[in-house]
């Protein structure tokens, strides 16, 4: 949602120095009724602010990501992506080479990556406290599509589906947290209501550390009453689940952990403040992480919470392989 | 008019838990019959709760309903706090925009919902503002009403754009022609006083907002966060105090009740006892 984007970054740069673009000239309009600065076109943008462009945040639909980010890349101009990154493998490999080539900043927004209860599960995966992990599933599920539909969101060449609707979040997640996907040895579609596109979807699949993953995505779940998403995580130590509120911990007999490593370890987290808060702490942060490279100072708040690792555009690119090799064994092409 | 020093609030109804959302989704489940919410409400009146604060979701119609069929809690206000967005996000992806806003207008007539769009198409969103209260009101209808609030969602969204005249003309509108107590809900309480106050000159607005001794949800930090609570220059509601991490539920009131600046706490259980308990001890004060 562009809306957003241009509110957290005119809090957190200067409010006049931040600009819109949009192809909408009602939009445009509305912007400039605001106060804020915009521009029918990315071409006229670039012509009338030029070199004293810092950085692009590219909020578009999907099918223009490509284009876009590629005018800003060539002009060696830091870019942040929404995800998912493109449609396709192959554009998301030349926007990663050229981002290599000209040695510019890329981010991808997989901003999962920035809830405060994630990063922990990340540090306890990497720490080893609670010994190595052993498995894992992860599922996402909600309440998205109720009854048959005919749009876009049906059909899974148009983007449509559980796959390509939740996959993204969760896929980078479980990478950003088990490294990269080495083999995927099953994948299985379920249909609901829709019959061009995926309503629920699992997989099985290692990472390169060894560690075995089953993913299930189910988006006409009715008992959910908004989008849940949950890792349940079999440590040498601990049975560990975790969503994006909290985290619960049932330790093991053979742990050797004391009461008081047990109690630090299930500490409550409170998640990091932020320079400004919109619609959850993750948004700021990411967009945090993207402009202090833009305009070359930290812009983290005091108690902002440690580095994340942001996602890259080789991060984005994995995402689109994993997905596309998904849906192949899955019927889905 | 003025709050009372204790605000019954509704996170407990709405399944909303801020640490915990498996907790989250059984209330919400739970409450999910008008008499399991008309319970709770009854036991916060019964130990002296004069205030009740609520996100404008469906399912309050046939409390509210019940509470003015049997004129239930005599001398409890009511404040909506508004838009209650999922709401509105539910209904859009199923039915479509316009089907949303026409079945939600009631009786608010299609010509003023014609002026105000067309006003908002020339960057005036002042009356798309008020109608959008104006609609929001209607489940309160027959309630003693003590304030309308605007939920951080969007007045932190107006805040960060500037759009003060959108700010300015909701609280002339709650103030002046509802003659109710206008309020923001926000997660940035200094950058929300520096711009209503400071800059708008709004003299005293009131602000719903989290204050707790483990700093959850106060931005930029909890120091500007207090500093900025005891200004004098707002009014201030604090929420979410027992966000607090390490503290007990003891030590958590007290610091809220100890931070200057506040002129009432909201908070909400679905446990009796703690209603009844955490009650007294905001009335009886210090």
């Amino acid at each position: 949602m562009g809306l957003s984007h241009v509110t957290i970054a005119r809090q957190i740069a200067a409010p006049d120095s931040v600009a819109v673009c949009d192809a909408s000239r009602m939009t445009c309009f509305l912007y400039r009724r605001m106060g804020i600065k915009a521009y029918g076109s990315v071409t006229q943008a670039l012509e009338a602010r030029g070199d004293s462009i810092r950085g692009v945040i590219v909020a578009t639909p999907t099918p223009s990501h490509f284009t876009i980010a590629k005018m800003a890349l060539e002009r060696s101009i830091p870019c942040f992506i929404e995800k998912p990154l493109t449609l396709s493998v192959t554009r998301s490999r030349e926007l990663m080479q050229l981002a290599e080539q000209r040695g510019v900043y890329a981010q991808v927004g997989f901003v999962l990556r920035y809830v405060a209860t994630f990063s922990r599960l990340r540090e306890l995966v990497h720490s080893g406290e609670l010994g190595s992990v052993i498995r894992y599933q992860a599922e996402m599920n909600g309440n998205v599509i109720t009854k048959p539909d005919n749009n876009w969101r049906s059909d899974f060449a148009a983007g449509g589906g559980c796959l390509n609707e939740y996959g993204p979040h969760l896929i980078d997640l479980c990478r950003f947290l088990f490294g990269d996907v080495t083999a995927i040895e099953r994948a299985e579609k379920g249909h609901i209501h829709s019959t061009r596109a995926d309503d629920r979807i699992a997989f099985d699949w290692v990472h390169d550390c060894g560690v075995p993953g089953e993913v299930k995505l189910d988006w006409c779940d009715t008992s959910k009453r908004k989008s849940v998403l949950r890792f349940s995580i079999d440590f040498e130590y601990a049975q560990v689940s975790c969503d994006n509120s909290a985290l619960h911990f049932s330790f093991k007999e053979k742990s050797r952990l004391t009461g008081e490593d047990r109690g630090r370890i299930a500490a409550l987290i409170v998640p990091p403040r932020v320079s400004f808060y919109l619609r959850g702490e993750e948004y700021t942060l990411q967009l945090e992480d993207f402009l202090s490279v833009c305009l070359k100072r930290p812009l983290r708040v005091e108690g902002g919470g440690g580095q994340v690792d942001p996602a890259r555009l080789a991060d984005g690119l994995a995402v689109d392989q994993l997905i596309e090799t998904i849906s192949e064994m899955a019927g889905l092409r | 008019m003025t709050y009372g020093r204790v605000i019954l609030g509704d996170n407990q109804f709405l399944g909303v838990n801020h640490s915990d959302q498996g907790k989250a989704t059984a209330l919400f489940n739970k409450f999910d019959e008008a008499d399991a919410i008309l319970e709770v409400i009854g036991w916060a009146y019964e130990a002296g709760v004069r205030d009740f604060m609520f996100t404008t979701h469906d399912r309050y119609y046939p409390v509210f309903a019940e509470i003015k069929r049997s004129n239930l809690f005599p001398g409890l206000y009511f404040t909506p706090s508004l838009p209650y967005a999922h709401k509105y996000a539910n209904a859009m992806a199923e039915r479509g925009m316009v089907d949303v806003v026409l079945s939600n207008l009631g009786p608010v007539s299609k010509l003023r919902l014609a002026s105000a769009l067309a006003r908002s198409a020339v960057g005036d969103f002042t009356g798309l503002m008020k109608l959008l209260v104006e609609v929001e009101l209607l489940m309160c209808k027959g309630l003693q009403v003590r304030g309308v609030f605007l939920l951080n969602i969007m007045f932190d969204l107006l805040l960060g754009l500037r759009n003060t005249k959108s700010l300015e003309a909701y609280h002339s509108f709650v103030a002046d022609r509802l003659g109710v107590i206008p309020g923001f809900f926000t997660m940035n309480h200094p950058e929300a006083v520096k711009v209503l106050c400071d800059e708008m000159g709004l003299k005293e607005p009131w602000f719903c907002s989290n204050l707790n001794a483990g700093g959850f949800r106060m931005n930029p930090s909890p120091a500007d966060v207090l500093d900025s609570f005891s200004s004098g220059k707002s009014r201030n509601i604090a929420m979410s105090i027992f966000a607090s991490g390490a503290l007990s539920s003891e030590e958590s009131l007290t610091f809220a009740m100890k931070a200057k600046g506040v002129d009432a706490i909201v908070f909400g259980s679905s446990r009796r006892e703690n209603i009844e308990k955490n009650v007294a001890r905001i009335i009886q004060g210090e």
